[in-house]
């Protein structure tokens, strides 16, 4: 079995999976609807600016049931991957769903960007909030692609979400006595380490707060933890065994 | 002198404080079908994952000396997003097999199992367990591999379905491949096989020729524990 035809039979399988997975296909039909919505409702700049945050979104819904039910269901104990394969399989699963969110958003923001500059409409910080949102979707992929080797189905996207649900909750409910946090991570600069350190960490749980602030430090900081989880990705898959449960 | 297809030294695989597997030292031949014997537990399956690299060795070593290898696992399953005949398309993508030829060779191997190929355009997930194992005898026989591994070659299938695989095997003997049978039906395996391997608890018991043995049975009961707890009644 050839290297290329190898990837060949990976990318038919994934894709098969992509195309075919119900939940990817509403969380599109719904992102798209939303869209739409805010453009007749409001205005185009208004449905741009909401493509540009909410983007990222999509590589974490594609990356929903990456690899724990494959794992654990013994699909992987096929012909296709003897000898290792199924590393390389799950592998390029993941950057697959990654692959599949970044160009679809990046699909999107080309319509969005023609019809933009078609009509004066286009700002060019939108490419560096644009390229913000690129790294922001790797960071979902990286961390989704790990959290599944522990949840099943597509509870590792679901986690996220509930850990972003939980932060905002806590953020409205303890607005008055933590005054200082919500204020900082708003300001237009931060001072200090601990500010720094502060955003990082509400970054890590809300990535989509670096598009907003495209600092060197947030851009770094949130790049080495997406290279961070991609590794602990790599490292997994790498020392995976189809053990029986 | 036979001349070995599958070499493995003192593989030993262990999960926690479990030693699923010891130190297990045997070896195939070229052109036989051999028996995998042991209890439930004892580490059939560890030993035959370690091989096709579903799992890691702690330590040990095996050498293959073999271009194509097959395997029908006791359970088959596959992924529920693809159809068989995507499974097939797959398979012949990744083994580099021509259209035509496999188109071919699918009608022949279906026949010969006794399968409708009418289920191909279904989820094989769908299918009942028998027709699962026999898709994936199927997906194996596509690729015409040297040396098939079969765990459990006869569960989940009817009488006639059994017969069809032993005439199957036998019919592979024949065309020189080499198999690697993993059973408790020892009934089954005397019919077909030439070797034995007996495994108890993680550790190769017994290895030989079964021509210039006893039955199959015999060799079960004296290399295992089931024969040691017989002998104090």
């Amino acid at each position: 079995m050839s290297f290329g035809n190898r990837l060949a039979v990976d990318a038919f399988i994934i894709g098969r999976k992509l195309l075919t997975s119900r939940t990817n296909g509403l969380a599109l039909a719904g992102f798209l609807v939303l869209l739409g919505c805010l453009w007749v409702a409001d205005s185009f700049l208004v449905s741009f600016s909401a493509f540009l945050y909410l983007s990222p979104f999509l590589c974490l819904f594609f990356s929903q049931d990456m690899i724990h039910d494959e794992v654990h269901s013994a699909c992987l104990e096929n012909l296709l991957f003897l000898e290792g394969r199924f590393c390389t399989y799950l592998f390029c699963k993941a950057a697959a769903a990654a692959a599949a969110g970044l160009g679809t958003s990046l699909l999107l923001f080309s319509g969005f960007a023609a019809y933009g500059l078609a009509t004066g409409q286009f700002a060019v910080q939108a490419l560096g909030k644009f390229a913000a949102g690129i790294l922001v979707g790797a960071y979902y992929a990286a961390v989704a692609g790990f959290l599944s080797f522990f949840l099943k189905a597509g509870s590792n996207v679901l986690i996220i979400l509930l850990g972003q649900a939980l932060l905002f909750a806590g953020f409205l409910l303890t607005a008055s006595q933590r005054m200082g946090l919500v204020e900082r991570l708003t300001a237009a600069t931060l001072p200090g380490l601990r500010a720094k350190l502060e955003f990082l960490a509400v970054s890590s749980l809300l990535p989509n707060i670096v598009i907003a602030r495209r600092a060197w430090f947030s851009i770094l900081g949130l790049g080495g933890m997406a290279a961070l989880f991609l590794g602990l990705l790599a490292w997994k898959v790498k020392t995976l065994e189809l053990k029986m449960k | 002198m036979r001349e070995s297809l599958l070499k493995a030294e003192r593989l030993s695989k262990r999960f926690g404080a479990v030693e699923a597997v010891s130190e297990a030292t045997f070896e195939i031949y070229q052109g036989a079908i051999t028996a995998f014997l042991g209890e439930n537990g004892a580490g059939k399956t560890t030993v035959l994952k370690l091989v096709l690299g579903f799992l890691r060795l702690d330590s040990g070593r095996f050498s293959w000396a073999v271009r194509r290898i097959g395997y029908v696992p006791e359970r088959p399953a596959f992924f529920p997003w693809l159809r068989a005949d995507q499974f097939l398309q797959a398979t012949a993508r990744a083994f580099g097999l021509s259209g035509r030829e496999a188109a071919a060779d699918i009608d022949s191997i279906c026949r010969r199992l006794s399968f409708d190929p009418s289920l191909l355009n279904r989820e094989v997930q769908t299918y009942s367990p028998g027709n699962q194992k026999k898709f994936s005898y199927l997906q194996n026989l596509f690729v015409r591999p040297d040396f098939l591994i079969v765990d459990e070659p006869f569960s989940a299938l009817d009488p006639s379905g059994i017969k069809g695989i032993r005439e199957l095997l036998l019919d592979l003997r024949a065309k020189g491949k080499t198999l690697l049978l993993s059973s408790h039906l020892l009934s089954e395996l005397e019919k077909v096989c030439d070797e034995y391997i007996i495994i108890k608890s993680g550790r190769i018991t017994a290895q030989g020729a079964l021509s210039s043995q006893p039955s199959l049975e015999t060799l079960f009961f004296r290399y295992t524990t089931i024969g040691q707890a017989r002998s104090l009644f």
